[in-house]
């Protein structure tokens, strides 16, 4: 009731404007309906400024995770009501492109590069664009590590030292696109055996797996955990928010660009189009400054505006180019690898936490001693921990990853297995390896 | 029965007074309740009586005065320490606990053995007949046999007194008259001081050995059922027990001849007791009505009237009857056949004077 | 079905139309997701082997038995904390019974998840009370890890089902029930345990179940407190995770509602012929003494003690609207009004949408409750049972199922006149929150009509007044306090939902404010501001709790001065 009165009025009110003005970039109108992944401090700083601009338009930001905002595109794709789609994660924008839910579109702005790090800013098809850069780095808490006398983490290896047992946070791959490029960007650049391995010794410092991105920065600025593997705006947001945190980007981390893309079928294609070209302007790549945004802009010119120390991609090499990242590779492995994240880190963190804890010990035992029984117990228990349940040629096998796919494509595709069997699968496995490395260590750590 | 009879001791109340904040409800009670005795305090609604018999229990404000049981007042005494068993008048039934264990509650708290318990629990029952009911639950009870099992759950813990706040209220009459012969029986049988609270006097005359009657918080008179419906201290106990007709007035001696002057005018002669009487009292039945041709006897008294109502009680005829501004109350024991009067008949009321009781308040 | 007589029609038409109601917004989009469980994922045909998969998966059975373990847990706690306020309230002439009846709504007017928030930053591992006592003592003491901080907030937030409950409960004891055990010689903890509390056992059975069940559907709670291995956030995380359709989500789902609905029936099994308060005459409650000097004390330092506790979250909740910045220190490290500055603007948008939803909602809910109510109990339709049954269902249906069915059910269906899927449009807000409340102001309405007499009812048409007329003139106003209180329940309870609305909201402009603060809380800067919007929700829900108890308690009180005393001898 409440919305078709403001919308009369608004017809009204757009009547009026249309009969008195000619400037066709005024001309705009109607609702414009953004589905995003971002919080309001970000949305309304655009949507204000853009409803300045084409006073005609009023924009509906429908906040949504990134996930559920997929899983809303898909439900709701027979009467599409959305115009936009924006949000961080590129594969995001893959699913939905894989389910042709989004549109092609051209932008006219000039003066954006091909790359960020390694990274293309648009989508070569053409469906989503890059409006933004960020990467994944550390985040920390000041107070809290000199409180607990902890030295900062710059680089993922660090954080696998025994000194941040039970300081580090991070969330799960699962829940965030974002946090899965990250993840898939280690493993890519390490090797898939060593890159999980890396992996489960950090996460062996775990204080926690979250469930929402933010509750990362959420649990580093109130000091619940001391270091969080977070996106880098969060990081800067948080510091330009006045929080005593830091954030720095280790050398192994991929700038991937934040996108946005119009929606099929979007019933108010012109204003969407409009917010693309406000987006990518020189006063939507400024706004991106704001404090309480702190994204990387695709366009090199505004980093002139920026404040001191704020990293720029397009002049700092180092940032987010050590890895050549595979989005292919990526793309035919995406649930496997959150699948085997979630089985062997986020629900078995306890178990983990627990054999790493054990193997810091008896190494720390170890150290400066000759026991070579000792010695290959430590080893047998490493191993167990880092025994994956599947090769990296089986995690891209077709048919396998198709187990763990949305939909069937065809009644005749046949699939065998199931997701739940498989995982309970791992699920014994990983967890008979944990328990089976923290009894090892302990025996080792009882040698010395 | 294998009951071991209770130590039952002298209930003693001495200068007792208690209040509800501001309210008064007991003022100044001085009461002794001799042991095996049957007790009852009887009076109207508000009249302090459950407030009494509750602080013996020790439920309430505490009062101020002594209530020795024996010779231990037990006035600052918790209730649980007092060792007076009580029955409700709701009966106070556990609903979620059996019969058996209704009984056996009170030898639990005593922390007595197992064994004891279980004996004295169906030894209780059967006191009251119902030992076949003990597994059933109390919803599943009529109401007599629910009082049955409050009565069987306070004695079993032989209490040193027993207090019965109205138990034959909740019950319809042909039950009331068994269960109050039934309680009685039991009570003789046990030999226990019991206080029992009514605000019907035929309970309390037919279950008596003596009784006090209250009013207002405050005691009015103690004495037998008998004593009090023939010799009444004041004019509440005369008005509360039984039908009385009351003249208020004042006595005008002149040489040897006292006669008693009602506010309304109507002079009677009384004797020399009746001296200092304010109020003349007389029973309906001790007065008889005749037709107005007939002469009284010369040393009764006699009223000329008319008749103003006519109650048929069955039993008896209760006529009302107005003469020189009182109206009073006569009864006529039924006869088939007999000549009754009418309302607006002449008639004549003859008095015996010995039967007319003298009270000064 | 035979011909109705005439005074059945009205009730029979209503009844159909109420189960058209439940069937449509119950049990079909419910029906819409469940289904999915017992689908093969490969084929699509019926199958049981996903629930196979579920009981042989030690994940799941860890997650199974977690969520039992907290549920169970949170009732214990919840007992612990909603135990000693109604016995205090009930048995002593105590001067903070005031206090602790308001405090019995208080904790129900805020978001669990705001709650959760503020707690952490109080009892969390670096939260101000183990800072200090890690200064004085050195300990650390692990209140919100893992299962214990689920355990802790949401103890805390669902007490008051409890005390309500209890407090009811021990109030319509019949007091002689209690005398009579004193006479007999038992006292103290002893009479409690083996009298006075089975006495007011049904009303605590009837609280603790309905802990159990939000307690063991709750989703918000352990996400917030990044606890993963429960039930509803498995099931939750397994449907809303990109691009994966894994039946397991949905199979949770069905566990979920069928162990809800199993501790619902277990509930009503242990009260069937059990009510044992209404049994019994003249009621009256428990006698109420004063305390004596160092019993006062102890009671005061309880109940102090528990004060602090249950208002934690809104104690922390204040530090951080009001706080700058507050990161692993004791207190914030200055105070500002800058937050509530910043979210004047868009409070009253979400304040308005919030009252609009809510009071709708709770209309509703009344209006079906004393529906419902008069047709179970003074009609003898054929299945009026089932009405019961059914809005009492509800209970054991979790939000995020019911959020999940309604855009399944409704999307493709497109509302006339507004032009757009009922799924999205702002009323399917409205009805969520009504099916998702009905069950409390369904029970509110029955025991109101519980406790008006049919002669009343048959005095009125003996008097010439036909059955509506008697309904409208009799029932309804003399239930008007029941139908209240059932409102206040829905409506304090309505205002602070999130798990259902979180997936309606189609567009900010129909936010609610337990939407507006989880969006904000979701970044660095919108702390603050979130925490001010929670404030304002927390004082406005109050307030308008408040007021209706007011209401409540002046026609009671018209009422039982109107009433002849007829009971005392």
């Amino acid at each position: 009731m409440k919305t078709m009165i403001s919308r009369l009025a608004l017809a009204g009110v757009l009547l009026a404007s249309t009969a008195f003005t000619l400037n066709a970039a005024q001309a705009l109108e109607g609702t414009l309906t953004v589905v995003t992944s971002y919080p309001p401090d970000t949305t309304t700083t655009f949507k204000n400024a853009f409803e300045k601009k084409y006073p005609g338009v009023k924009v509906e930001m429908l906040k949504k995770k990134t996930t559920a905002g997929i899983k809303y595109l898909q439900e709701t794709a027979s009467a599409n009501k959305s115009d936009l789609f924006w949000a961080s994660a590129p594969d995001a924008f893959e699913v939905l492109k894989g389910d042709s839910l989004l549109a092609k579109y051209d932008v006219k702005v000039k003066g954006i590069p091909e790359k960020v790090g390694s990274f293309p800013i648009n989508d070569p098809d053409g469906y989503y664009k890059g409006f933004a850069a960020s990467g994944y780095g550390i985040m920390w808490n000041t107070r809290y590590l000199k409180a607990k006398k902890l030295p900062v983490a710059t680089e993922w290896s660090d954080l696998k030292k025994p000194v941040y047992f039970g300081h580090v946070g991070m969330s799960a791959p699962s829940r965030s696109g974002t946090t899965h490029l990250t993840v898939e960007t280690v493993i890519q650049g390490m090797g898939w055996d060593k890159g999980w391995a890396e992996w489960k010794a950090i996460a062996g410092n775990f204080k926690t797996v979250t469930a929402r991105s933010f509750g990362v920065p959420d649990g580093v600025n109130s000091g619940q955990f001391g270091l969080g593997i977070v996106i880098d705006f969060f990081g800067l947001s948080s510091k330009a928010s006045g929080f005593p945190v830091d954030f720095a980007y280790p050398k192994v981390t991929t700038l991937v660009p934040a996108n946005i893309s119009i929606v099929k079928n979007a019933p108010n294609r012109e204003a969407a189009a409009a917010f693309i070209e406000f987006l990518l302007s020189t006063q939507g790549q400024e706004l991106l400054l704001d404090p309480k945004i702190m994204r990387l802009p695709v366009n090199p010119k505004t980093y002139a505006k920026a404040p001191a120390g704020f990293p720029n991609p397009f002049k700092d090499s180092s940032i987010g180019s050590a890895v050549k990242f595979d989005l292919g590779l990526s793309k035919g492995r995406y649930n496997v690898v959150n699948s085997l994240f979630d089985v062997m880190i986020t629900y078995r963190l306890n178990e983990l936490r627990e054999a790493t804890r054990a193997l810091q010990e008896a190494k720390a035992a170890m150290a400066g001693k000759n026991n070579p029984k000792a010695a290959a117990l430590i080893k047998e228990a490493q191993a167990l921990i880092d025994a994956l349940p599947i090769t990296e040629a089986k995690a891209s096998e077709k048919d396998f990853a198709s187990i763990f796919k949305k939909k069937r494509k065809k009644a005749t595709t046949k699939i065998t297995g199931r997701q739940a069997e498989v995982e309970g699968e791992w699920d014994d496995m990983v967890k008979a390896n944990y328990a089976k490395a923290t009894k090892l260590a302990n025996e080792a750590k009882s040698l010395l | 029965m294998n009951m071991h009879p209770p130590q039952s001791s002298d209930v003693v109340i001495e200068d007792l007074s208690l209040s509800f904040g501001e309210t008064e409800v007991l003022k100044g009670i001085n009461l002794h309740i001799r042991a095996g005795e049957f007790f009852s305090f009887l009076g109207p609604s508000g009249s302090g009586k459950s407030t009494l018999l509750r602080a013996i229990a020790g439920f309430g404000p505490t009062p101020k005065g002594r209530i020795l049981i024996g010779s231990e007042d037990i006035a600052k005494l918790p209730p649980w320490e007092r060792n007076v068993g009580m029955v409700f008048q709701s009966y106070a039934l556990w609903p979620h606990m059996s019969v058996a264990k209704n009984v056996a509650f009170g030898l639990e708290e005593r922390k007595l053995p197992r064994a004891e318990i279980n004996t004295r629990v169906m030894e209780a029952l059967e006191l009251v007949d119902m030992a076949e009911y003990a597994q059933r639950r109390p919803s599943q009870l009529s109401g007599g046999q629910q009082q049955r099992v409050a009565l069987a759950r306070t004695i079993v813990i032989e209490p040193r007194v027993l207090l019965l706040d109205e138990p034959l209220s909740n019950l319809d009459a042909n039950l009331r008259v068994q269960m109050r012969r039934d309680i009685l029986a039991l009570q003789r049988k046990l030999g226990l001081t019991t206080i029992f609270v009514t605000h019907d006097q035929e309970e309390a005359n037919t279950t008596s050995d003596r009784m006090a009657v209250l009013n207002d918080g405050i005691l009015q008179q103690v004495g037998s059922p008998m004593t009090l419906y023939d010799e009444p201290a004041n004019k509440f106990v005369a008005g509360f027990l039984g039908t009385a007709n009351i003249f208020k007035g004042h006595v005008e001696t002149t040489g040897r001849t006292n006669m008693f002057v009602s506010e309304k005018g109507t002079k009677i002669k009384v004797a020399d007791k009746g001296k200092n009487a304010t109020l003349i009292v007389f029973r309906p039945q001790n007065a008889e009505i005749l037709p107005p041709e007939e002469s009284c006897d010369k040393d009764r008294i006699c009223f000329d009237g008319k008749v103003s109502e006519v109650e048929f009680l069955g039993n008896i005829l209760r006529y009302k009857v107005e003469s020189g501004g009182e109206a009073f109350l006569v009864d006529h024991n039924h006869q088939p056949g007999e000549h009754v009067f009418a309302v607006s008949d002449r008639v004549k009321v003859e008095l015996n004077p010995d039967q007319i009781i003298f009270l000064d308040k | 079905m035979s011909v109705l007589s005439k005074s059945q029609r009205g009730p029979a038409l209503a009844g159909v139309l109420i189960a058209l109601f439940l069937i449509l917004f119950l049990v079909v989009p419910v029906l819409k997701v469940i289904y999915v469980a017992f689908q093969d994922a490969n084929t699509g045909a019926f199958t049981i082997i996903n629930f196979a998969d579920f009981f042989s998966s030690s994940l799941f059975r860890e997650s199974f038995y977690n969520s039992v373990y907290v549920a169970g847990m949170s009732v214990v706690i919840a007992t612990l904390i909603a135990l000693p306020l109604s016995y205090f309230t009930t048995r002593f002439n105590f001067s903070g019974a005031v206090l602790i009846q308001t405090l019995g709504i208080i904790p129900l007017i805020m978001p669990p998840f705001v709650g959760a928030v503020a707690m952490k930053l109080l009892f969390g591992s670096n939260g101000s009370v183990n800072l200090i006592l890690d200064e004085w003592f050195g300990i650390n003491i692990p209140f919100m890890e893992g299962l214990n901080g689920v355990i802790l907030v949401q103890s805390i937030h669902y007490f008051p089902f409890i005390l309500i409950n209890l407090s009811a409960a021990l109030n319509n004891i019949d007091r002689a029930m209690e005398e009579s055990a004193q006479n007999l010689g038992s006292h103290g903890m002893r009479l409690f345990r083996k009298v006075v509390f089975p006495l007011a056992m049904p009303g605590y059975i009837a609280g603790a179940a309905l802990v159990f069940i939000k307690v063991f559907d709750d989703l918000g709670t352990p996400l917030l407190l990044d606890v993963n291995k429960m039930l509803a956030p498995q099931a939750y995380l397994r449907i809303s995770s990109i691009g994966i359709s894994d039946p397991m989500g949905y199979v949770i789902s069905v566990i979920l509602i069928v162990f809800s609905l199993l501790s619902l029936w277990v509930s009503l099994a242990a009260m069937r012929g059990k009510d044992y308060a209404t049994v019994q005459k003249g009621g009256g409650g428990l006698a109420k003494r004063d305390l004596r000097p160092w019993e006062k004390f102890g009671c005061y330092a309880v109940v102090i003690f528990i004060l602090v506790l249950v208002l934690s979250p809104h104690l922390g909740l204040m530090l951080l609207s009001f706080g700058t910045i507050w990161s692993y220190s004791i207190l914030p490290d200055a105070y500002t009004f800058d937050h509530y500055i910043k979210v004047i603007g868009s409070a009253s948008q979400y304040i308005t949408n919030t009252l609009l939803y809510a009071g709708l909602a709770a209309l509703f809910d009344v209006i079906l409750g004393t529906a419902i109510a008069y047709i179970v109990w003074r009609t003898k339709l054929v299945g009026r049972k089932w009405l019961d049954y059914g809005a009492t269902m509800a209970l054991a249906v979790p939000g995020v199922v019911l959020g999940i069915g309604y855009l399944r059910t409704f999307y493709q269906f497109d509302v006339p006149l507004v032009n757009e899927p009922l799924a999205t449009w702002w009323v399917i807000i409205v009805i969520a929150l009504t099916i998702r409340r009905l069950p409390y102001a369904l029970r509110a309405c029955v025991a109101a009509i519980q406790q008006v007499s049919i002669m009343l009812e048959e005095s009125a048409e003996n008097l010439g007044a036909t059955k509506r007329r008697t309904v409208w003139r009799i029932v309804i106003p003399l239930m008007s306090g029941g139908i209240l209180a059932g409102f206040i329940t829905s409506f304090a309870t309505a205002s602070v939902e999130l798990s259902a609305t979180i997936m309606l909201v189609a567009r900010e402009s129909d936010a609610p404010l337990a939407f507006g603060i989880y969006e904000f809380m979701q970044s660095a800067a919108g702390r603050g501001p979130g925490a001010a919007l929670g404030m304002i929700a927390v004082v406005i829900v109050g307030l308008g709790t408040y007021f209706s108890h007011k209401v409540i308690e002046r026609t009671e009180k018209k009422r039982s001065a109107a009433r002849p005393v007829n009971e005392e001898a």
